[in-house]
């Protein structure tokens, strides 16, 4: 029971506490984003498996943690207001061209990420030859080009 | 073998798939009955996993778990009763088959002495009252995995006898 409570408990710990420290943290943008990650994941281990180092105990620990995500992916799909509050959701923040300055800021998010992943996506080159681009849930920004009849600058 | 369905080939194999997502199902089950089964205590500290065994007069109890694991901490607590020893010094021993089993970590509170017997180690504590309920906490780390089953008892009485198993 133990394994099975740590475990659970860390694991609503851990989503909760990223799910407050929004999404870009989770797209591992920079290096800093990077180490941060395995800092976590090192500070987590201990917590998990306390001064039991058994193979039942890490056993117990991994289905619990397998268990929850199973469980948590069965009620995603059934509620989707469920899935509204764990995944989050879009947003869009460019709209033909120009970027929806409200958006961005509220979402951390400045001209240069946008076009890094306009770059890194469909090589384009600048603002106005983006139709849209969505923050998506997971952190990721993704783009829609604008068709061939051109950009608007 | 490729299949084309449509325009597309690709390796689909519908029956297998079924299979799979058969056995998907019957994993998640499992899963569910091993996390209920650790909840109750079958795989170590558990709402039912700690059990007690005591002598016919009731003035010794010995309080353990059922289920340990390997080299993970684990108690034996022995309450005594009112008058289940008289005199200033109580002795309890354990027989050896269980001591080689596990690595005692810490005795609360620590004995004055230990003596040691063909089969069993004894342990001299001092007591200051008698006639009062007392306990003694054996803190221990199992060193084997497996059945272990052990004897703990006052001075020349009847033992108590227990078992526990630890999982690896």
């Amino acid at each position: 029971m133990d394994a099975v409570l740590r475990a659970m408990v860390i694991y609503f710990f851990l989503l909760l506490v990223f799910r407050v420290a929004g999404r870009r943290i989770l797209s591992e943008v920079t290096t800093f984003d990077f180490v941060l990650l395995l800092i976590v994941a090192e500070a987590t281990q201990q917590g998990l498996l306390g001064d039991d180092f058994s193979i039942t105990n890490a056993f117990l620990v991994i289905i619990t943690l397998i268990g929850i995500d199973i469980a948590l992916a069965g009620l995603k799909q059934r509620w989707k207001w469920f899935e509204k509050w764990i995944e989050g959701v879009p947003t869009l923040i460019v709209e033909n061209g120009r970027p929806l300055k409200d958006s961005m800021n509220r979402a951390r998010i400045d001209e240069q990420d946008i076009l890094m992943a306009a770059r890194k996506l469909h090589g384009l080159e600048r603002m106005g030859q983006i139709k849209y681009a969505v923050l998506e849930r997971g952190g990721a920004i993704t783009i829609i080009p604008m068709h061939d009849s051109g950009s608007i600058a | 073998m490729i299949h084309r369905i449509g325009d597309l080939e690709i390796e689909e194999d519908l029956d297998a798939q079924r299979h799979h997502w058969i056995a998907e199902r019957v994993g998640w089950t499992l899963i569910a009955l091993v996390i209920v089964a650790a909840v109750l205590g079958l795989f170590g500290p558990g709402l039912l996993n700690r059990v007690s065994v005591a002598n016919a007069d009731a003035r010794l109890r010995l309080e353990y778990s059922h289920f340990g694991r390997y080299r993970a901490p684990t108690t034996l607590r022995l309450h005594l009763g009112p008058n289940a020893t008289s005199g200033a010094k109580v002795w309890v021993w354990v027989d050896r088959n269980f001591i080689e089993g596990v690595e005692m970590q810490n005795i609360t509170p620590p004995p004055d002495s230990a003596e040691l017997g063909a089969d069993r180690v004894t342990y001299v504590f001092r007591i200051s009252d008698a006639s009062r309920p007392a306990a003694i906490t054996f803190y221990l780390e199992p060193e084997r995995v497996g059945a272990l089953s052990g004897r703990i008892g006052l001075e020349s009485k009847p033992p108590l006898h227990f078992e526990q198993f630890f999982y690896p």
